[in-house]
């Protein structure tokens, strides 16, 4: 009788495990959802040679993007990113990049080259544990999330419309001509006037290219 | 070039060595393909979606593997040599395994860089290029990332779609084969 009341405990338990991280999955990511908290970090090395926390975030609003030394899509869109960083650069807004990959090319030295080669004005830091990519659903680079001031998620997916891709160094072809629905933008407008409810997208499909994690592909 | 040869899986470029050094001891044809008595890989054929769609009916009553790849996506580049090998492995049961490239189309180096690389690999199985715009492609297939498998039954009905989307489930080469068996297996019992 106890080992079959054991049996139903862990059951059910099962279930309720598998049942939350079904309902935590967005349209497109299979981890995260829109007004889900941001995942916490703790102490991990950028490219500046200092470590980031979570909870050492003082700007408003958190913008968390995967990116890859080695993905074209990743590259593509860099100079869009450079500018998108330059345009908030007096508002509460932190922007950090993400290594996660367990590509060589993708860990701290190769990242360190690439952010002086591109003139990185953000933040980058590497998760070998990929213990973040793992919480956030990161399945591709490049890939954003908005968190808000109470650290909710408010969007996820692509930079805006048009994904690029480079095509020989410093050229970057956009897939789908100039981009006009600039996604992380503007829900980090509304992030930062607390108007979130009308963010005009909430969630895309982010494509890119997979990110390898470890006991993967 | 984005691409870094050093992730090309190792197996699969000792593989293609091997045969080339057979080729070269055998004769001293230059087309080394004809030499070793293998098919040439096959040339990529573009297709819209509607021919994919047809090509695809047409492989009924076949089981289907399809490989979405690309030149800048290396995890596709690293594992496809094991698509080589399951095309060896399972193509004498009636499995088709075919490769769909989605590089961008308005790139004719990358296109060139694939080919070449089918040759390299020695890849004989047939071999398409999605001949639309790169993102159409990743939605009309509901893609998010490649590498990914789409494994269609005798029916043409989809039965599985690996994908590196989950990142606590990535799909695994083991994956692909168990899926493989699931569906011959199915064959093997309505067939009785």
């Amino acid at each position: 009788m106890k080992n079959s009341r054991a049996l139903l405990w862990r059951w059910l338990l099962l279930t309720a495990t598998l049942w939350s991280i079904q309902a935590g999955a967005g349209q497109y990511n299979s981890v995260m959802n829109i007004g889900d908290p941001m995942p916490d970090f703790s102490e991990l090395p950028t490219v500046s040679g200092e470590t980031i926390s979570s909870r050492q975030i003082k700007e408003d609003v958190v913008v968390l993007v995967s990116l890859s030394n080695t993905c074209p899509f990743s590259r593509g869109i860099e100079k869009d990113l450079i500018a998108l960083v330059d345009e908030f650069h007096d508002e509460s807004v932190k922007v950090i990049a993400m290594s996660f990959n367990i590509n060589s090319l993708d860990k701290m030295p190769k990242m360190k080259e690439r952010a002086k080669e591109s003139g990185f004005n953000f933040a980058y830091l590497r998760d070998e544990s990929q213990e973040l990519g793992r919480a956030l659903g990161t399945s591709v680079t490049p890939e954003f999330f908005v968190f808000n001031k109470d650290r909710e998620l408010v969007y996820m997916g692509l930079l805006h419309n048009s994904p690029a891709m480079e095509q020989g160094p410093g050229k970057s072809v956009y897939l789908r001509g100039e981009p006009k629905d600039f996604y992380v933008e503007n829900a980090v407008q509304h992030a930062l006037a607390s108007t979130e409810d009308q963010i005009e997208v909430r969630e895309t499909s982010a494509y890119g290219c997979t990110v390898e994690y470890y006991n993967g592909l | 070039m984005v691409f870094d040869l050093s992730l090309v899986n190792r197996a699969g470029k000792l593989l293609a060595a091997a045969a080339l050094s057979l080729a070269l001891l055998a004769c001293d044809n230059s087309d080394t393909t004809a030499i070793v008595g293998t098919p040439a890989a096959a040339e990529m054929k573009p297709v819209s979606f509607q021919q994919w769609d047809k090509q695809l009916a047409s492989y009924q009553p076949s089981v289907v593997v399809v490989d979405l790849w690309a030149m800048w996506c290396t995890s596709c580049i690293k594992r496809f040599p094991k698509m080589v090998d399951m095309h060896d492995k399972y193509s004498p049961q009636g499995v088709q395994i075919v490769a769909l490239n989605l590089d961008n189309r308005d790139d004719p180096t990358a296109l060139q860089q694939a080919q070449d690389f089918l040759r390299e690999i020695n890849a004989t199985f047939d071999n398409y290029h999605m001949d639309e715009n790169m993102i159409d492609a990743f939605e009309h297939f509901k893609l998010i990332g490649i590498p990914a498998v789409i494994i269609y039954d005798g029916q043409g009905n989809e039965r599985f779609r690996l994908t590196g989307d989950n990142p606590s489930k990535q799909f695994t080469d083991q994956d692909i084969e168990n899926a493989i068996n699931e569906l011959l297996a199915e064959q093997k019992m309505a067939a009785r």
